[in-house]
């Protein structure tokens, strides 16, 4: 007896263990990208984060090095997290400028007005031994939702032109 | 679009060839979609920070090196003005002058962007410090003594980045006359009140007596009431580069003369010694420089010499009496009178306000004009030791 004959199936269709291995395969693929993805848009919002703190940085200390090359005197307030400068007008009043900063979160200003992008964890000046002082500027860096973000700190060293003279030749008389 | 690795292809229940893109594509066009514009914007933002951190940096550098050149261009222009060879010595004593423009050369910065790699892009524009030094505004009755102000500009680049800074720093000048003012420098001794006088070119290196008062009669005697106008100490005020007010004032003057003199450097300078209680007291010492001197109350001048006599000089102005002992180098204007010890012999000039009383004058005077001579040499250009005002302007 000759058996009757299976119908003819399509060969080409993917079978249900064919497509649950596939199906697996591709999904392990797609996570796996995803996760990389993911690890490295973290990597770049950390050096983001990091490379736009250090160029707050430089902007703000620029900024403030002119005015303190162009003062002629210096008064900080710690409470306040505020230094005031002095800029001399040659025939006019002197310009008072006031370099503050209100806390973190907040940009460091001068004279209210912000001054760069960086949210600042720390500005002030620390006296370091009679007659020397450094102003010290921290900002996070990194994602800005980290726990515990690490700061990039820049210094300048708080020096009036000048005042060394003023002092030493307090004696000068102007003709003016 | 045409399927690439993603299509898939297969039959149908009757057999016919069905063609797809199968999951893959949209994944990619999904990520594509979402990725592109992300980067994009990542990318630019970190190109923003970059440029301006770089900027920002080079700002500094620029500032530093515009501080260097005016720094430079400061010392070369005191250079300037204390080289009796130069064009700027002459233009700046001479009187009724006109504003003046010079340019200055930074050698030494110039020499530091060749050679220092760090540096390379840097550059000062012109190669050059510009220097405008405004008309002398006089303080007193000598028109050659007075005040300006000396603007030095200087423009420093870096040529990638296209960043400039332009720096101006202004400071005072001051013109004085370290000499006895004219025409008292054309005589040895001169007694005001009775109009009498002794040139200088009479006495010449010889003591100078009684004898040779001659009376001064038509242009000199008017010539000297308007030099005595010079002398007065309400001009001092403004005419003095150094002034010392108040109590402790000549302690403090002193003080400067010792500090000096312990590191081997010259004072010279109009000064005035501003405290009626306190006597001026010189007494033993050895003058460094050209110093001319005025206090508000008496002087004692007990053996003051000069540590070089063809270069430096003493002129001392007394509003109260002056005693002079041992051997003095310098000349004395005495307001209110003056007495010379027996044995002391002063070596310089006299000029004496009112006539002293025979026994007052005991010593000898020694007549010894010619460091005192008013000559264009004898104007001092001094720049204040700080600025006025400076300003930095981003180009």
């Amino acid at each position: 007896m000759t058996p009757a004959a299976r119908p003819a199936r399509s060969r080409s269709a993917a079978s249900l263990a064919e497509l649950s291995l596939f199906g697996s395969i591709a999904l392990a693929l797609v996570a796996m990208s995803v996760a990389l993805l993911a690890r490295a848009l973290r990597q770049d919002t950390w050096n983001g984060g990091r490379l736009t703190a250090v160029s707050s940085l430089s902007v703000v200390l620029e900024s403030l090095r002119r005015d303190l090359w162009s003062s002629d005197a210096a008064r900080t307030y710690p409470q306040a997290n505020a230094l005031a400068l002095r800029i001399p007008a040659d025939g006019a009043s002197p310009d008072i400028v006031v370099w503050a900063w209100s806390g973190p979160g907040r940009p460091v200003e001068r004279n209210r007005r912000a001054v760069g992008t960086a949210r600042p964890l720390d500005f002030g000046v620390r006296v370091h031994e009679p007659g020397t002082a450094v102003l010290s500027l921290a900002v996070p860096s990194g994602p800005l939702d980290a726990a515990s973000p690490r700061p990039v700190a820049i210094g300048v060293p708080l020096v009036i032109p000048d005042a060394l003279w003023r002092e030493r030749y307090a004696f000068w008389s102007s003709g003016r | 679009m045409t399927a690439g690795a993603g299509s898939r292809s297969g039959h149908d229940a009757g057999g016919r060839m069905r063609r797809g893109v199968g999951l893959a594509m949209p994944l990619v066009a999904v990520l594509v979609t979402v990725l592109v514009p992300v980067s994009l914007a990542r990318h630019r933002h970190g190109m923003q920070a970059l440029s301006a951190a770089a900027r920002s940096a080079r700002g500094g550098v620029l500032l530093d090196l515009g501080r260097s050149a005016l720094a430079e261009g400061w010392w070369r222009m005191e250079q300037a003005l204390t080289d009796p060879d130069g064009v700027v010595f002459h233009e700046l004593r001479r009187a009724g002058r006109s504003p003046l423009a010079c340019v200055v050369t930074p050698t030494f910065l110039l020499e530091r962007l060749r050679a220092d790699p760090a540096l390379a892009g840097y550059a000062l524009e012109g190669a050059r410090v510009d220097a405008h030094v405004a008309a002398l505004m006089p303080v007193g009755e000598d028109p050659c003594e007075g005040t300006a102000t000396v603007e030095l500009v200087v423009t420093v680049s870096h040529a990638s980045e296209r960043v400039a800074r332009r720096l101006r720093e202004r400071r005072e000048m001051r013109v004085a006359r370290l000499a006895l003012p004219p025409p008292f420098d054309r005589y040895a001794l001169v007694v005001l009140d009775r109009g009498l006088g002794v040139p200088a070119a009479s006495v010449a290196g010889r003591a100078v007596t009684r004898d040779h008062l001659t009376e001064l009669s038509g242009p000199d005697a008017s010539e000297l009431a308007a030099g005595a106008a010079r002398l007065d100490l309400a001009q001092w005020r403004r005419r003095a580069l150094f002034r010392f007010e108040g109590p402790g004032a000549v302690r403090r003057f002193l003080a400067l003369l010792d500090e000096r003199a312990a590191e081997g450097r010259p004072v010279s300078a109009t000064v005035l010694v501003d405290d009626p209680t306190e006597p001026l007291r010189l007494r033993r010492r050895t003058i460094h420089g050209r110093l001319v001197v005025a206090t508000t109350a008496g002087a004692e001048l007990v053996d003051v010499r000069l540590r070089d006599p063809a270069a430096d000089l003493l002129v001392v102005q007394a509003a109260r009496r002056v005693e002079v002992g041992g051997r003095v180098d310098a000349a004395v204007i005495a307001q209110d009178g003056v007495e010379v010890n027996p044995g002391a012999r002063l070596a310089g000039a006299l000029v004496l306000f009112r006539a002293p009383a025979s026994r007052d004058v005991a010593g000898e005077l020694r007549a010894d004009v010619t460091r005192f001579s008013a000559s264009e040499r004898s104007l001092a250009a001094v720049l204040a030791p700080w600025a006025l005002e400076r300003e930095v302007e981003a180009l």
